[in-house]
């Protein structure tokens, strides 16, 4: 009995015996369930306790406004994603520049943003600055400016990773004969990825989030749209249980490729 | 090879490794660096390798300049073959892709030449069970003779070690060096820097003392074993072969 316990519910340390093969093949996605299953009986638990009546009803007949809503997240985080990425790559080379003129500049951005509340960010950004130069689409102007904000957060996770690769590699490298472009695709940029995907993806997942303040520009996305549904409906849980399960749509499938590219770029060093 | 150092000096911040130094080395196949630790002799390697660049004075080898831009030394580089002291191995790379990826980026090969050319390394290194498995999963010894490979892979006319058996145990420095006696035996120059004085002893034709920011003795490996002309060198040889 203990050791069946054990074998089901334990990791072995480095210098205890391995366990069955079943055991160490089955356990991993046992315990996942039943977790699974635990959190979803306390939050039935919960909500039943709190709330006697539910109605769905009502917010089905809302379903389009979460649909396009939906979409709108969507097509915000899949923009913001790409160029927010492009940005901090850049914002990232820039800080290893050793032009110091430049070297200052993206320093200032990326301390100046990263102290700034986004909410702040966006207003300025988005009455101040992009009206000043004619931009007046509130989609456009406010995927970029949560692109330029998220894009300092992500600079520093790309500088962290590329300084991650060793001095050792990039003189093998240069001893080999590759040149400057061949050495950052072939060593640089497949060491530093490896290093840096925990992190980036830690880092969408609060930008598609974060694109919920948006609202505060008007932008109609998931998150103020299921806001109109809850004071159109009077039904708040009806309204915000969807819009949880509709992050969780876009967050998990990100994580998932994240983990299954960092284990294809798995080595020992 | 022939080598010729004119003044030569390498400065890291204020600290100066390589004081003006100068010799003209005459032909030799061989070329042993020695000399006590921090005596500048890994700077001396990479510059010669083209890694490194010099403040101040020049290096021939074989009669020719070597540069001293970072665009022109690619070229230089790519025809020298350098193995360093902690198998510089890429990490994310199988040992065959090791060998494989220079042969291809640096050296005009197509994807299947490469290739092949890598297989039949490893096969003559006797590693071909070990040409899918990366770094992490190779033994010291199994890493330091793909490292080998890897630099003779483009068939250099000059091969550059730097201390490539320190971290190795004894069977494992054998084999390496074992491998390395075979590429000077097919005719490839070597320039080698070592603790193992009795290998240098046998395969080196030439040596430079190199202590104090000095090249302090260069002669030929007879007369630098037999009979040392300065005291240093003298007490740097009865050091290393106490024991
Ligand atoms: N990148 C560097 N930056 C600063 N100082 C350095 C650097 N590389 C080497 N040095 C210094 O230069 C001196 C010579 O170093 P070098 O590595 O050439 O010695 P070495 O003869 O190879 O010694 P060892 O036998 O221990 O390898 C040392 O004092 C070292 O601290
Ligand atoms: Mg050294």
């Amino acid at each position: 009995m203990k050791r069946l316990l054990r074998e089901w519910f334990w990791i072995p340390a480095p210098h205890e015996p391995e366990r069955g093969r079943v055991a160490r093949q089955w356990s991993g996605p046992l315990n996942l369930v039943l977790a699974a299953a635990l959190t979803g009986i306390f939050l039935v638990w919960a909500l039943q306790t709190s709330i006697a009546n539910w109605d769905w009803a009502a917010v089905w007949e809302y379903r389009a406004l979460f649909v396009s809503g939906w979409l709108m997240t969507l097509a915000i985080s899949a923009s913001t994603l790409a160029v927010s990425t492009f940005l901090g790559t850049g914002l990232a080379i820039l800080r290893r520049s050793r032009f110091l003129p430049a070297l200052g500049l993206a320093k200032l951005y990326v301390e100046v943003v990263r102290g700034t509340p986004l909410l702040v960010i966006l207003l300025v950004g988005f009455y101040g600055v992009a009206n000043a130069v004619g931009l007046h689409d509130r989609y456009i102007a406010g995927s970029l400016i949560l692109s330029f904000f998220s894009a300092a957060y992500i600079s520093e996770i790309i500088r962290g990773g590329l300084e991650s690769v060793g001095a050792t590699q990039l003189e093998s490298a240069r001893a080999a004969g590759f040149t400057r472009w061949q050495t950052f695709r072939y060593v640089t940029l497949p060491l530093a990825t490896r290093n840096i995907l925990p992190a980036l993806t830690g880092q969408f997942a609060l930008l598609i989030k974060d694109s919920s303040l948006l609202s505060v520009i008007s932008v109609s996305e998931f998150t103020m749209n299921a806001q109109q549904v809850a004071s159109r409906t009077f039904g708040t849980l009806e309204s915000y249980l969807p819009l949880a399960a509709g992050y969780l749509l876009i967050t998990l499938p990100i994580s998932a490729a994240a983990r299954t590219l960092e284990r294809a770029l798995q080595y020992e060093s | 090879m022939t080598l010729e150092f004119n003044r030569l000096t390498k400065r890291f911040g204020e600290h100066v490794v390589l004081d003006a130094i100068s010799a003209q080395i005459p032909s030799c196949s061989a070329l042993a660096l020695l000399g006590p630790s921090g005596g500048g002799k890994s700077t001396l390697l990479r510059i010669i390798a083209g890694l490194l660049i010099s403040e101040k004075g020049s290096l021939c080898l074989n009669g020719i300049l070597v540069p001293n831009r970072e665009g022109e030394l690619l070229h230089y580089r790519r025809a020298i073959g350098t193995v360093f002291q902690a198998f510089n191995l890429f990490p994310h790379l199988t040992a065959l892709e090791n060998i494989a990826l220079p042969l291809r980026l640096a050296h005009g090969m197509s994807k299947v030449e490469a290739q092949a050319a890598a297989f039949a390394l490893l096969e003559r290194f006797r590693l071909t069970e070990h040409a899918h498995k990366k770094p992490g999963a190779l033994s010291g010894g199994q890493k330091q003779r793909v490292a080998i490979a890897r630099a003779a892979s483009a068939k250099p006319k000059l091969l550059l070690f730097d201390e490539p058996t320190s971290a190795l145990d004894p069977e494992m420095t054998a084999e390496v060096l074992d491998l390395i006696g075979e590429l000077r035996a097919e005719g490839r120059d070597i320039i080698i820097v070592t603790h193992e004085v009795g290998f240098a002893r046998s395969v080196a034709d030439r040596v430079i003392f190199l202590a104090d920011r000095k090249i302090m003795e260069s002669s030929t490996a007879e007369r630098f074993f037999s009979a040392p002309q300065t005291a240093e060198a003298a007490a740097f040889l009865e050091r290393i072969l106490k024991y």
